[in-house]
């Protein structure tokens, strides 16, 4: 046996990366029930050892215990913690030797690496609790939306976009998403994260900060946050 | 980059089309080229079962939504991730 020892264990509650070295060990742990699948630890991650899992199969099949919204790679992850400060709904955690460490303890805000995150908690319909640091707009292609695969509404913790009912007939088309409420949007990202065709993008347009940061880190790390999935223009 | 693998259990599915109809990017692909055939679709049924089908080379891929899985009627169908890819 040699160190340090790697780990990735799945369970219904968590998903758990650990490194054991000889003295000291690291881990890193993402609460199943806490995380929406929003994506902002992928898009953050300077190694890129978070990768998009299936979204909107791990919203309609919470119980499943293979199927999770996100997927860690431990060789790649290098516990910098970044993905633990930018997660809007602290689903994620850092442990050292066992013990949690706290939001202002993490290495990269303490010595000031990234700036302040300046958040609003906000508590949305099912009593889960949002930090707020940016803004966001809702846009809809309608020649991409295959009208009634639901993904979107499925995934969007705060109400903002719900999809219509199908009608009493049947041989009428159902209609497109909407969106209902945009003072709601949370800025997280996951409808644009789950969508299967592209046809929802996100477009975050502000980021509240304050407070010194490092020229070399924060910058690409901002550009990677706003970066999402379908205005790469990926795919199609 | 993640690549999922639709499993189906060919004891238990008939055949019915459920999946193929419901699956949002089989739909954006008909919708363009009015056909679905091996080269565009997502799943598509073959002898009375269906077959899950990936292609390295083009640009779409099954993504995960969940959707065929939620309208099958047999409950066959299973999302899996393929790791090491």
């Amino acid at each position: 046996m040699s160190f340090p020892k790697i780990s990735r264990t799945l369970t219904q509650e968590e998903e758990h990366v650990k490194v054991q070295f000889l003295t000291e060990s690291l881990e890193l742990i993402l609460n199943r029930s806490k995380c929406v699948g929003c994506g902002t630890c992928a898009r953050v991650c300077p190694k890129e050892a978070i990768s998009r899992g299936p979204i909107g199969a791990s919203r309609r099949f919470p119980t499943t215990e293979d199927i999770v919204s996100e997927i860690y790679d431990p060789n790649k992850c290098v516990f910098c913690g970044t993905c633990v400060v930018m997660c809007p709904f602290s689903a994620l955690t850092l442990k050292k030797n066992g013990e949690i460490i706290n939001l202002a303890d993490i290495p990269i805000v303490a010595q000031k690496v990234v700036p302040k995150i300046e958040f609003e908690s906000k508590k949305l319909k099912n009593d889960r609790i949002v930090k707020q640091y940016a803004k966001a707009t809702v846009k809809i292609i309608d020649e991409e939306c295959a009208k009634g695969c639901g993904s979107c509404a499925e995934v969007c913790p705060s109400g903002t976009i719900e999809i219509a009912k199908r009608s009493e007939h049947g041989w009428e088309m159902s209609k497109n998403v909407e969106v209902v409420d945009p003072d709601a949007c949370v800025a997280c990202g996951a409808c644009d994260n789950a969508c299967p065709t592209g046809a929802l993008q996100l477009e975050i347009t502000e980021v509240k900060t304050s407070g010194e940061f490092s020229e070399q880190f924060w910058p690409p790390l901002l550009e990677r946050l706003k970066t999402l999935r379908w205005s790469k223009k990926e795919g199609f | 980059m993640q690549i999922y693998e639709l499993k189906i259990n060919r004891n238990t599915c008939t055949g019915c089309n459920a999946c193929v109809v419901s699956c949002p990017i089989n739909f954006n692909q008909l919708r363009k080229n009015s056909y679905l055939n091996e080269k565009n679709a997502v799943i598509l049924v073959k002898n009375g079962i269906a077959v899950p089908i990936y292609n390295e080379e083009r640009a779409v891929n099954c993504d995960g939504c969940g959707v065929c899985v939620k309208m099958c009627p047999q409950v066959a169908i299973r999302i899996e991730v393929m790791e090491g890819v």
